[in-house]
């Protein structure tokens, strides 16, 4: 029930950030322009001028994001999930992605105006937060399903409770054939 | 050394058709009836289910069109890697294992079979096959499109064909994509993408490296390149901007969380107990093969920012003409005359992923032709009281 609250929830957040974003007035080359030198490739330009008064809202359409896609994962594991260790992992999980879009969004916010940028492993701080934190804990989620495989998903009840129905419905064709 | 370049490449691509023409007759072979053909006999493992997925998913698309997109937009479409990642997560957890328990109960050769037996309703089966049909015409004509496209680069850099129309490409590539297909159904189709899958994480991993090394100072140096240009591409939102951005992260998650080509291929693993291992294997796959799509966009666009390239005809010839541009080493003198098993890799890498997602979506709108299938008798549609036990299994079962 948590969770379902926690889908809707989250599904109404993003209706009410893209409907505040909609309604907010754009500012400079929001979707970037073309290249001053080459056809092929567009320019962002400037971060300030296309992001300021829209960085906090994109935060929680993300935020909401996130919680959202959290929320489906819980609505597809059993009912009680929750009841058999799922919510702590993935509640925590969530906590760590919206740390690193949290983090995201300050480190681009300082850097935005034309701030230095510092690097990390190959990439300027707010894409190494992307690349190298956001990225992973997307893939956090696809561990957890494989470790809570059998609590979460398809327990060995389950499964016999799986096995007994495909006898009946196969009982029932055979008698309908012959 | 350089005389052998056309040959090798050429020969390349023929041994790829050939081993994709190869198992098309051997999984017509081991193909007997409707089952096997439109669910290779659901007897597919972990590995090759898992390979085939991520394959599938990243295709043509992701392999020609990512490091365009990387190249001609900066870091915006590396939140479409991203999301490709968490649906997968979205995907297993709300359907996976859902479908593959229907497919087993009711013998469902197909997606809108499975959700026509959950439903017990010949709508449901007309409306999915209409949906799937609506939302996979534009994208089978872009995996179209991107293997023809491949292919003419690979074709126009050898010396044999410099002039080779697109049309002539959409031709034997489709003809050798239509071949397996026809002859070896799922089981080609599955098979080919486990081979071209291997292919992709290896030359994705190579490729990366290379890319690590090919731009004068570094991968640093090349993304210091791109920040001095405009500090937006090598952001965290590229040039498109935040909100697009987002957009596409919403949308990608929700819309590949759906993807039938994918939902079809979890439907053919032999134990339901085995898909738990599924998404290892498809995310460890993925990310390696996207190791190509952020480098090579990334480090073209530095190279063309630097003077060090001439701008490139359109985003999409990113991959093909790094790949047979950029040698293995860091040498530029050396640029299109790289050694003979770089050239292997060139042409493999940019010949595997034309078919794999393509394969997949030729046969999406199975169920209308599944009727017509003779020696397939799939389980009748459950009693309500039936799929009512189903349902609890897999979504609500609260009991004991």
């Amino acid at each position: 029930m948590r969770f379902l609250t926690l889908l809707v929830g989250s599904l109404v957040l993003v209706i009410v950030a893209v409907a505040l974003l909609l309604s907010t007035p754009e500012l400079g080359d929001v979707g970037g322009k073309p290249h001053e030198r080459f056809s092929t490739m567009a320019s962002g330009g400037s971060g300030s001028a296309r992001h300021a008064n829209v960085l906090w809202l994109g935060g929680l359409f993300g935020a909401a994001a996130l919680a959202y896609y959290v929320a489906l994962m819980a609505f597809g594991a059993r009912k009680d999930a929750s009841l058999r260790g799922l919510g702590p992992p993935l509640v925590a999980s969530l906590a760590v992605a919206l740390a690193f879009w949290v983090w995201l969004l300050v480190s681009y916010a300082r850097t935005m105006d034309g701030g230095a940028v510092s690097f990390f492993l190959t990439l300027p701080g707010p894409s190494a937060i992307m690349l190298y934190g956001l990225f992973p804990v997307t893939i956090l989620f696809n561990l957890l399903y494989v470790i809570g495989y059998n609590r979460w998903i398809l327990t060995k009840d389950d499964y016999e409770e799986y096995e007994r129905v495909v006898q009946k419905i196969r009982k029932k064709s055979q008698r309908r054939s012959s | 050394m350089s005389e052998l370049r056309s040959p090798i490449i050429l020969g390349s691509v023929a041994l790829y058709m050939g081993l994709c023409i190869v198992v098309g007759f051997w999984a017509m072979r081991r193909t007997h009836s409707a089952k096997d053909f439109f669910m290779a006999g659901r007897q597919l493992g972990i590995m090759i289910t898992g390979i085939a997925i991520f394959s599938s998913t990243m295709s043509g698309f992701g392999f020609v069109g990512g490091p365009g997109l990387v190249y001609s937009l900066g870091m915006s479409s590396v939140w479409m890697v991203i999301s490709v990642s968490t649906s997968y997560a979205v995907a297993d957890f709300l359907l996976g294992k859902r479908l593959r328990l229907f497919a087993g109960a009711f013998d469902a050769i197909s997606l809108p079979d499975a959700v026509a037996a959950r439903y017990g309703s010949e709508a449901t089966r007309f409306l999915t096959a209409l949906a799937i049909l609506l939302g996979i015409l534009g994208y089978l004509a872009t995996q179209t499109l991107a293997m023809a496209t491949v292919l003419q680069s690979i074709l126009v850099g050898t010396e044999y064909f410099p002039e080779v129309s697109l049309v002539t490409c959409v031709v034997i590539s489709s003809s050798v994509l239509v071949f397996y297909c026809v002859t070896g159904g799922i089981l080609a189709s599955v098979y080919t993408d486990m081979f071209q899958g291997i292919v992709m994480v290896v030359a994705g991993f190579l490729v990366f490296l290379t890319t690590l090394v090919v731009f004068e100072g570094g991968a640093t140096a090349a993304v210091a390149t791109i920040l001095a240009d405009d500090a937006e591409a090598a952001g965290p939102w590229g040039t498109l901007g935040m909100i697009g951005c987002l957009s596409w992260y919403f949308m990608f998650t929700v819309g590949a969380a759906g993807q039938p080509q994918i939902l079809t291929k979890g439907m053919m693993i032999a134990r339901v107990q085995n898909y738990r291992w599924v998404p290892l294997v498809t995310v460890f796959g993925y990310t390696l093969t996207a190791l190509l799509w952020v480098s090579i966009g990334l480090v073209m666009r530095a190279l063309v920012l630097s003077g060090a390239h001439p701008e490139l005809a359109g985003a999409d010839a990113a991959a093909p003409i790094f790949l047979q541009q950029y040698p293995c080493s860091r040498d530029s003198s050396s640029r299109g005359s790289s050694p003979p098993s770089c050239r292997r890799r060139i042409a493999f890498s940019t010949s595997a992923p034309r078919l794999s997602c393509t394969t997949s979506r030729k046969r999406l709108p199975d169920a209308r032709s599944r009727a017509s299938f003779s020696g397939h008798a799939s389980a009748p549609w459950p009693s309500r009281s039936s799929r009512r036990s189903l349902h609890s299994i897999r979504i609500t079962r609260t009991r004991g």
